[in-house]
């Protein structure tokens, strides 16, 4: 098991915000001796039947009890269009039940309702579920089966699906650069990631004193990571190799060449005895080791076999 | 003295086995507030800085026993899931940041300590970089977390791998709270 560390990097990047495909909403509208123990079952098997009479549609349970009396109170289509919004269905199914006595049969009745108007799509399809299926939505699922078709057949075509998208991290090595993504600027280096659809895009970056970077990025549905390496321009490129320069040769200044004073000579000799005593008393301390080393330490990783 | 130090480099390079090490550096860059940055991590909230290398292909490093560096402020463990974690408190945090317009950085050198004589069984291993906050819920919490990069394997001499650090969702309040 790889400690959280794994998990915690992958939700970042693997969170990519995937679009969420059309659905219709199925929403419970739980009525007198219905509660959710009897209600999940009947609304699992009410799902297998449509899903078994309208295959290309994707249903998904939806809905809380806020929604459930708010839709059980209303029935005007203005009101019920706004409530059923909520959902997030491009149609919604509601399935009203309730049970004369605390036991017994359920009163089951489905309506297919337009999103966002919420006006009823067809007529409502009605059954009493026996006792006997409302534990077991294999058996209600049955008999569901027999007069879900005109409520799926009344439900609208799925819109096409949104495109999906993928997170994308650009990291460039110069900063206050402009990030440019199909045309559009994104901000200015660093920039947070960005969600774009999967597929192909163009990259442009742009600073002063860096040559303008540009290429194509072809975004997997997993994301991607899209390291930047901006090129300074010549003049930038000889203003740096200028400040190295000054900084490394400062003191080569005015004195001629240092080889050519007799006291660096003198102290070379000097030096030299006192190097070979210094570097002896570190070996012997140090137990010939390598000695200081800057940085820290990575072991080598293991072969395989 | 300076006119010295070019010799006592080379005289101390002829000594020894001739063995060196070659260090490369992680980077990690972290916002601090532009526009278009994402949000801003303060330096003060990060108690302390895990980067994490996790060689690919469920293979594991080897259990070490280095001792802390520069004090305890640097410490360097493998996980129980093998990963390699180098730890670098506030303190060391504080006396290496850099800071630019738009961001800190904390460049973190490192070296191969011993010899990458066969490739690694799962390619390249990844590097992640976790900023931590003392005394959450949970004592202590990841608040800036970066996303998983591939580092070249073994490392180049001289490379320099740039992580990018962001606020993790919903932790925006203590990304920008120094803590005591």
């Amino acid at each position: 098991m790889r400690v959280a560390y794994a998990a915690l990097a992958l939700a970042l990047t693997a969170g990519a915000a995937q679009a969420q495909a059309p659905h219709v909403a199925l929403v419970p509208v739980l009525g007198e001796n219905v509660g959710p123990d009897v209600g999940r079952p009947i609304l699992e098997a009410v799902r297998g039947a449509l899903t078994v009479a309208a295959p290309s549609a994707r249903f998904q349970l939806a809905g809380d009890e806020a929604l459930a009396t708010a839709l059980a109170d209303c029935t005007e289509p203005a009101c019920r269009g706004e409530l059923v919004s909520q959902t997030g269905g491009y149609a919604v199914v509601l399935v009203h039940m309730m049970r004369p006595a605390p036991t017994g049969i359920v009163e089951l009745r489905l309506e297919a309702v337009a999103v966002p108007g919420g006006e009823a799509l067809g007529e409502p399809a009605e059954i009493q579920l026996p006792a006997a299926t409302v534990t077991s939505p294999a058996a209600a699922q049955a008999v569901l089966g027999a007069i879900v078709g005109p409520v799926a057949s009344a439900l609208p075509a799925a819109p096409p699906a949104p495109p999906e998208t993928a997170r994308v991290l650009i990291a460039v090595n110069a900063d206050r650069a402009e990030v440019v993504i199909d045309g559009e600027s994104v901000g200015q280096t660093p920039v947070a990631p960005v969600e774009l659809t999967v597929g192909t895009h163009t990259l442009a970056i742009r600073g002063t004193g860096w040559e303008t970077y540009s290429r194509s990025i072809e975004v997997p549905v997993e994301g991607l990571r899209v390291d930047a390496f901006l090129d300074p321009t010549a003049d930038q490129a000889a203003e740096l190799a200028a400040r190295d320069a000054q900084a490394s040769d400062g003191y080569a200044a005015d004195e001629g060449e240092w080889y050519q004073q007799w006291w660096v000579w003198a102290a070379v000799g000097g030096g030299a005895v006192v190097l070979t005593v210094l570097i002896t008393a570190i070996a012997l301390a140090a137990g010939g080791s390598d000695g200081d080393q800057e940085g820290f330490p990575v072991p080598p990783i293991p072969g395989g076999m | 003295m300076r006119r010295f130090l070019p010799l006592l480099a080379l005289a101390l390079l002829s000594c020894g086995d001739g063995s060196t090490f070659d260090t490369f550096t992680i980077r990690a860059r972290a916002p601090s507030g532009m526009e278009g940055a994402g949000p801003a991590i303060v330096v003060g909230a990060v108690d302390r800085i895990d980067v994490v290398i996790d060689p690919a292909d469920n293979v594991s490093f080897d259990p070490v026993n280095y001792p802390p560096f520069e004090g305890d402020d640097v410490i360097v463990r493998i996980s129980p899931a093998g990963e390699y974690v180098l730890s670098l408190q506030a303190a060391w945090v504080e006396r290496n940041l850099e800071r630019t317009d738009t961001s800190w950085i904390i460049d973190i050198p490192l070296y191969l300590d011993g010899v990458q004589d066969t490739p690694p069984p799962g390619g390249s291993p990844s590097v992640t970089v976790f900023f931590n906050q003392f005394g959450g819920p949970l004592g202590e919490e990841p608040i800036g977390v970066s996303a998983p990069v591939a580092l070249p394997w073994p490392p180049e001499a001289g490379s320099l791998t740039t992580i990018q650090l962001l606020c993790r969702d919903g932790y925006e309040t203590e990304c920008q709270t120094p803590t005591p």
